[in-house]
């Protein structure tokens, strides 16, 4: 007989819980879902996975001029090379300062590598990095190894610039146009901030991969 | 500091995701992005660097014909706020025009899937699944576009941005492209 | 029991309920989130302080690099002790609402000591001011800006007290209403009162498994890794308690229902008897 009563009352309890919950969560999903999801959404936006999958290989459609899996922006995907100085450095898309810090950094901005277009490259003038452009001349070959084909160009000319001056650094897809530049003056005999840049344009001859 | 936050709503308004009725293809409303607007007696247009990013994006993921409309819609009215106030120039812009302009933009936030974040003082923009980055914008714009009077903006020196409005992807398979 | 007590003790089941999940999730967030130690105590747990002093390093040396300067000028620029001063006067300002300036002075000061020193040691003159000025200013800007991330907090900075404010006057009115509904239930004899703590505990699970679960938590990035990942460790804080909080409002709600069982064993019993 206790034992009765006490199942019977848990067992009331228990329903009564149960009820009013499922009012609760009926009442919170009629009037609160909409918001609920709302503010999630918004939060959300800024919830990225630092982890990345196992990437895939970008690929290059040659009669296109298309690449099919664009690299992450921060991931290495290339080398430039450049014999005449020596040259081999690691080729990463993006050009933040903490990219730069490894190698050659590509402007997100402009083309990638055999799309056609003008390409833009930046890195520092320290040694092991672009302090040696100023001896590229006209002719000299850059090679850009990437990991979806090998593309070469030539030097054509170079000029400095104001760091403002971006009319001189053009965004056009009439002709594959290799830019590439570098803080000036180079020489450590000039310190602070650098206000000039040592720009080197080259254009597309050959890819070498196809 | 507050241009890069403008410059935040601005961005993440281009890239976000959303499914949506659809009337436009999506070359349609590439157009309508990279287009000159007027604005109080001033033409804008999206700089040729952003034009670079935003075919990108867009050859990497699709635009289904259900979302275009959605887009066209959130240009139009962040347009429509721009006019209103009589500038694109976000220096100039009121509060009332920003807070109307942050409400635009949260609303795309908040029915999109758009990945974007500010980090070490730059906008982050991520792939869609929150997997990888796609682009970090820092405080320099490092192209301005040519035959128009053209204003480039990354950290909001100006709304263009605002107009490339937000849109809706889903992934391309990239093997017979 | 009457119908219309019937109804009665339904309606303070349901909001007694009601009042203990809304003071659960405000003090919580009172306990969590408002208590200053606690997050200073978070930020040494996770070697906040040492990783933000890392990356301020790293980045000046980032930024640095083409300038023709070594390393040497940013020798002695600061200490650990320094940029955890600067973080404890950071997260205090936050929460008294006034904002104050970023006084850089110290760095600026020394920043232009240690340019002047090289300078003279390598025998080198300045021809750009300017230049000099504004990189000197950047390289502060990159100090300040790993402690205190963006000047948009700021706004977010006047709000805290007043929220604060609202947040201690929601904890005084639900003690209230909850003691005031217990009460009644008690005295006027209602039944079922454990009911009310086990609802209030499956409201808890469903908030934590269910609304709390569709933010991506584990994965907020926002201003800076270091920063992202205190965030992270509060908000999994934060769900842990619900959780316990869940389980103590189970187990109050148990014994509750357990005592109601044992009075109406003895009150049949004494009817049994008489």
């Amino acid at each position: 007989m206790n034992k009765k009563i006490i199942i019977k009352t848990f067992a009331t309890n228990v329903a009564i819980s149960f009820f009013f919950a499922a009012i609760f969560i009926l009442l919170i999903y009629i009037f609160g879902n909409t918001k609920i999801n709302y503010y999630a959404s918004i939060i959300n936006t800024v919830a990225v996975s630092a982890i990345n999958e196992k990437e895939i290989e970008p690929v290059y459609k040659v009669e296109t001029k298309r690449i099919i899996n664009y690299p992450d922006y921060g991931k290495k995907y290339g080398n430039v090379v450049i014999s005449k100085i020596n040259l081999k450095l690691p080729l990463y898309h993006g050009d933040s300062l903490s990219i730069l810090r490894y190698g050659v950094g590509h402007y997100a901005g402009s083309y990638f590598p055999g799309e056609g277009g003008t390409v833009i490259l930046a890195a520092h003038n320290d040694v092991g990095y672009f302090h040696r452009l100023p001896e590229l001349e006209k002719g000299d070959i850059v090679k850009l190894e990437t990991n979806y084909g090998t593309f070469e160009y030539k030097v054509d000319s170079h000029k400095i610039v104001k760091e403002t001056d971006l009319a001189s650094f053009p965004i056009q897809k009439e002709k594959e146009m290799l830019i590439m530049y570098t803080c000036y003056p180079i020489n450590r005999s000039v310190v602070g901030r650098k206000t000039e840049r040592y720009v080197v344009y080259a254009y597309l001859v050959g890819d070498s991969d196809e | 500091m507050k241009k890069l936050v403008l410059g935040f709503l601005a961005v993440v308004m281009l890239f976000a995701i959303v499914p949506s009725v659809n009337a436009m293809t999506e070359e349609q409303l590439k157009e309508k992005m990279e287009k000159t607007y007027n604005i109080n007696g001033t033409d804008f247009k999206i700089s040729n660097d952003m034009k670079v990013m935003l075919e990108r994006y867009l050859d990497e993921y699709n635009v289904t014909s259900n979302d275009a409309d959605y887009i066209s819609n959130k240009i139009d009215e962040a347009i429509n706020i721009l006019k209103k106030y009589g500038t694109a120039d976000v220096n100039k812009l009121p509060a009332a025009a920003k807070s109307e302009l942050v409400s635009l933009v949260e609303d795309i936030s908040a029915h999109t899937s758009v990945k974007a974040t500010v980090k070490n003082g730059k906008l982050v923009i991520n792939r869609p699944d929150g997997k990888g980055v796609f682009a970090e914008f820092d405080k320099l714009v490092k192209q301005t576009g040519n035959e128009t009077n053209t204003i480039a903006i990354i950290a909001g020196v100006s709304f263009v941005i605002v107009l490339a409005g937000a849109f809706v992807v889903t992934k391309k398979f990239a093997t017979n492209k | 029991m009457s119908k219309i007590k019937t109804v009665i003790n339904g309606i303070l089941i349901f909001t007694l309920s009601l009042f203990l999940v809304i003071l659960l999730l405000l003090g919580i967030v009172k306990t969590s989130v408002y208590n200053q130690e606690s997050l200073k105590e978070t930020l040494k747990e996770n070697n906040y302080y040492q990783k933000v002093y890392t990356q301020i390093k790293e980045n000046m040396e980032d930024y640095i690099r083409s300038s023709g300067f070594s390393k040497e000028i940013l020798e002695n620029l600061y200490t650990e002790q320094d940029v955890k001063n600067d973080i404890d006067s950071f997260v205090s300002m936050i929460y008294s609402g006034k904002v104050e300036e970023f006084d850089s002075t110290k760095i600026k000061n020394k920043l232009d000591e240690n340019i002047n020193n090289y300078l003279k040691e390598n025998n080198l003159k300045i021809t750009d001011e300017d230049s000099l000025t504004s990189f000197v200013s950047e390289l502060t800007e990159i100090y300040k800006n790993e402690i205190r991330f963006h000047d948009m907090i700021n706004s977010f900075v006047r709000v805290v007290p007043k929220l604060e404010k609202v947040l201690n006057i929601g904890i005084v009115v639900m003690l209230i209403l909850v003691a005031i509904n217990i009460l009644i239930l008690y005295f006027l004899k209602f039944r079922y009162q454990g009911s009310a703590f086990i609802t209030a505990s499956l409201l808890t699970f469903f908030i934590r498994f269910v609304v709390y679960d569709k933010i991506d938590f584990k994965n907020l990035i926002i201003f800076s890794d270091h920063f992202s990942e205190i965030l992270q460790k509060i908000l999994i804080h934060i769900a842990d308690l619900i959780i316990i909080w869940g389980i103590i409002f189970l187990g109050i709600g148990i014994i509750l229902t357990i005592i109601e069982a044992l009075i109406r064993v003895k009150k049949k019993k004494k009817l049994k008897h008489n």
